[in-house]
């Protein structure tokens, strides 16, 4: 091989490599790293109105979840509707779901199924689909079955209900596997969506 | 000190009166005055009574116009027991007869009846107090007396019933009624007026004679077409309930509102005592496990009041465990008889070890919800555990064969369907026992029906026989909790399930029943739809 040719080689090879790398380089609207699945069940929230002009856009993106409350007077449970934050990533998903239902609801006639006493340590999505919620339970706690019942559904069913590619809940209390919250309904096993107690 | 500058002073009226030092003396002389005032204002409705049986007087305690139930108790010559935790007082006349009197009650279980009076039996003190109805309608004919209360002087005079009446009064217009509830019979004569009466088993059935008042018979002699009860005869002021056979037997009882008297019929169940050495009864075949829901540091939920769950479901199954023998032939077992915690797992085995034909667990609920009232009956949802073994059905089928599949160590999951599936094979007899207990309860408890419903229970999951959940009530309601807590409502709800645990076997499929102990009675009070026997 000539000297010329070798180096018309090694040009167009440059050329390749410079052309992968700029071909390749990281944009504000894709990100470097591997493609995740999405978590978002939801669809994004209509923005609210049209902006003035010359005003900057909103910078928060919003999302709509459907959160799950208990009724007054027959505790079952009903769904609401509300916009938040679009989350970063699962594990804020499911923080703002959980704060969500401990901030309560907004229409009248239906209550919070969370005591403040009960807290998420932490929320995680595993790669089969499955959530596990890790949550704090003050020892003073007790409840009866309905409300057990209540809180456990809503939990469950709120998470099916918005996290995309999930079938199951698994719920920890304080960190560890338990029989159940106060002695009724089961934790040792995940669970579907909790159909029974849905308002009809 | 700076003075003066800055400080408020005070006008000097005299400075030639010297002020004595402060002595502590007059304060505490005052504080003396009204601590007795206040002990004298505390003690005003505190009095006392006396109550003269057999030649002794006895004195009782007096609160508010009501008497010391145990002072009274103690002076007819019965045994008091006390529960120092629900302050329920169990009066004992022998062994196998009790009257339950607690805080709150209305409704007093007198042996198994229930004796409504006017007002809640209440506590001062730690003393149980009741109104003077709860002693005529309920105490004294428990005690097989009678007690005329004078207000002048203050004074129950206490007469064995069936003995010297105050006076005689205008007589009593009777009618009659037979009806048979397999297999009972029962005759109530109906009064114009409650009257007392004896009750006596004579060679050709049951005699009643009336003691304090004549009596206007509707006729003299009627036969009835009943398989146990031959005839209605009348004669003076007695009347004899005619057996058709001599191996029948009878008890009287009266029950009020209206007045009546009730001769229940029934067929010897035991071989006579006659007979010489009687074999024991035998074991029944038949065991049902009772759970008293939480115990120890679980307390259950707690109401209003502070009631706690763990305490109303350990009196009820205590009350359920002698109730069901009554109805079904059996040996009851409760997975807990004192104040401890067990895990939900250790329940269920218990039942499964001893091979149990009923797993019966006892709840009080509460809500968030402040109108959530009402008693449900849960048998388990399965609805989780479907799900569970779709998963795991799609991942054996996905997986390559590594491991070996099916094998719990190849995938915890198979536990959770292998564990479940002890209560699935009964899942339709649990549904159908939830049904009959919740039908009772809302015909006993005179609660809202809230019906039967599904859930994923642990304590039912693993169970290998009918298994419920009921919830008796709302601990978190207030009326609810006061419920709970009378020991009348208790019994009444004990006595509601056991009926439907009756039912439940008395219906089932001669193949699918236990071996033995299926003998079912009903109740002793009438129950309504009965069919009348027609008289000929």
């Amino acid at each position: 091989m000539s000297r010329r040719a070798a180096a018309a080689i090694l040009l167009i090879m440059a050329a390749a490599v410079g052309a992968l790398l700029l071909l390749n380089r990281p944009s504000s609207s894709r990100p470097v790293f591997r493609r995740r699945l999405p978590f978002l069940r939801v669809t994004p929230a209509v923005a609210p109105g049209t902006p003035r002009p010359g005003a900057p856009a909103s910078p928060v993106e919003t999302v709509r979840v459907t959160l799950f409350f208990s009724d007054a007077t027959e505790g079952k449970l009903h769904p609401e509707e509300r916009d938040i934050a679009k989350p970063a990533e699962p594990g804020a998903f499911l923080r703002a779901l959980f704060e969500e239902l401990a901030r309560g609801p907004t229409r009248p006639g239906l209550i919070g199924v969370l005591p403040p006493r009960i807290q998420l340590r932490n929320g995680f999505l595993m790669p089969s689909g499955e959530v596990v919620l890790d949550i704090a339970v003050d020892s003073s706690l007790s409840f009866g079955s309905a409300e057990e019942l209540s809180i456990v559904s809503s939990l469950v069913d709120t998470t099916l209900q918005n996290v995309a590619n999930t079938q199951r809940v698994r719920i920890l209390v304080n960190g560890e596997p338990a029989e159940s919250l106060g002695g009724h309904v089961d934790l040792t096993r995940p669970m579907g969506f909790l159909r029974d107690e849905l308002a009809p | 000190m700076l003075s003066g500058a800055g400080r408020l002073n005070f006008p000097v009226i005299s400075n030639s009166v010297s002020t004595p030092p402060f002595r502590p003396v007059v304060p505490c002389l005052a504080g003396l005055l009204v601590l007795v005032l206040a002990m004298h204002g505390s003690a005003s409705g505190q009095q006392t009574a006396s109550l003269v049986w057999r030649g002794e007087t006895f004195p009782i305690a007096v609160s508010r116009g009501d008497f010391s139930v145990g002072d009274v108790a103690r002076a007819v010559g019965l045994t008091v027991s006390r529960d120092t935790t629900t302050g329920v007082l169990t009066i004992a006349a022998k062994p196998g007869r009790q009257l339950l009197a607690g805080p709150g009650t209305v409704q007093v279980p007198v042996d198994q009846k229930i004796v409504e009076i006017s007002k809640p039996v209440r506590s001062d003190a730690g003393v149980l107090y009741a109104p003077a109805d709860f002693f005529e309608k309920a105490l004294f004919r428990f005690a097989g007396v009678t007690g005329a209360w004078d207000a002048g002087e203050r004074l129950w005079t206490i007469t064995p019933a069936g003995g010297p009446a105050a006076e005689p009064g205008a007589p009593v217009t009777l009618d009659v009624a037979v009806v048979h509830v397999d297999p009972t019979t029962q005759v109530v004569l109906r009064e114009s007026t409650a009257a007392r009466f004896v009750p006596r088993l004579v060679e050709s059935g049951l005699q009643i004679r009336w003691t304090d008042r004549k009596i206007v018979p509707p006729f003299a002699e009627r036969r009835f077409d009943d398989p146990l009860v031959a005839a209605v005869r009348f004669e003076g002021d007695a009347v004899t309930v005619v057996f058709r056979d001599p191996t029948l037997t009878a008890h009287a009882y009266p029950l009020t509102d209206p007045d009546r008297i009730v001769v229940e019929v029934a067929r010897l169940v035991q071989s006579p005592p006659i007979e010489p050495a009687a074999p024991p009864p035998p074991v029944p075949a038949l065991t049902i496990v009772v759970d008293p829901g939480h115990g120890g540091t679980e307390t259950g939920a707690i109401g209003p009041a502070g009631l706690q769950e763990k305490d109303v479901t350990l009196q009820i199954a205590r009350r359920l465990a002698a109730a069901i023998p009554r109805v079904v032939s059996s040996r009851v077992v409760l997975t807990r008889d004192s104040d401890s915690a067990i895990s939900l797992d250790d329940r269920t085995s218990l039942a499964n070890h001893e091979k149990a034909g009923l797993f019966l667990s006892l709840h009080a609920n509460s809500s968030r919800a402040v109108g959530a009232h009402g008693s449900e009956t849960y048998y388990l949802s399965l609805e989780t555990s479907d799900q569970v073994s779709q998963d795991v059905a799609r991942r054996e089928n996905l997986a390559p064969a590594a491991a070996a599949p099916g094998s719990p160590e190849a995938n915890p999951d198979l536990d959770f369907i292998l564990w479940d599936l002890a209560q699935s094979a009964h899942i339709n007899e649990s549904s159908r026992l939830a049904e009959a207990i919740q039908t009772q309860l809302n015909v006993v408890s005179r609660t809202e029906n809230r019906g039967i419903k599904q859930a994923p229970f642990r304590v039912l999951a693993g169970a290998t026989m009918p298994a419920v959940l009921v919830e008796v009530g709302f601990i978190s309601h207030p009326d609810e909790e006061k419920q709970l807590r009378s020991a009348a409502f208790q019994e009444s709800v004990a006595v509601a399930i056991a009926k439907a645990v009756g039912e439940f076997f008395g219906r089932r499929q001669p193949a699918a029943a236990p071996a033995a102990g299926l003998a079912v009675t009903p109740s002793p009070a009438p129950s309504p739809g009965v069919t009348p026997s027609p008289a000929r």
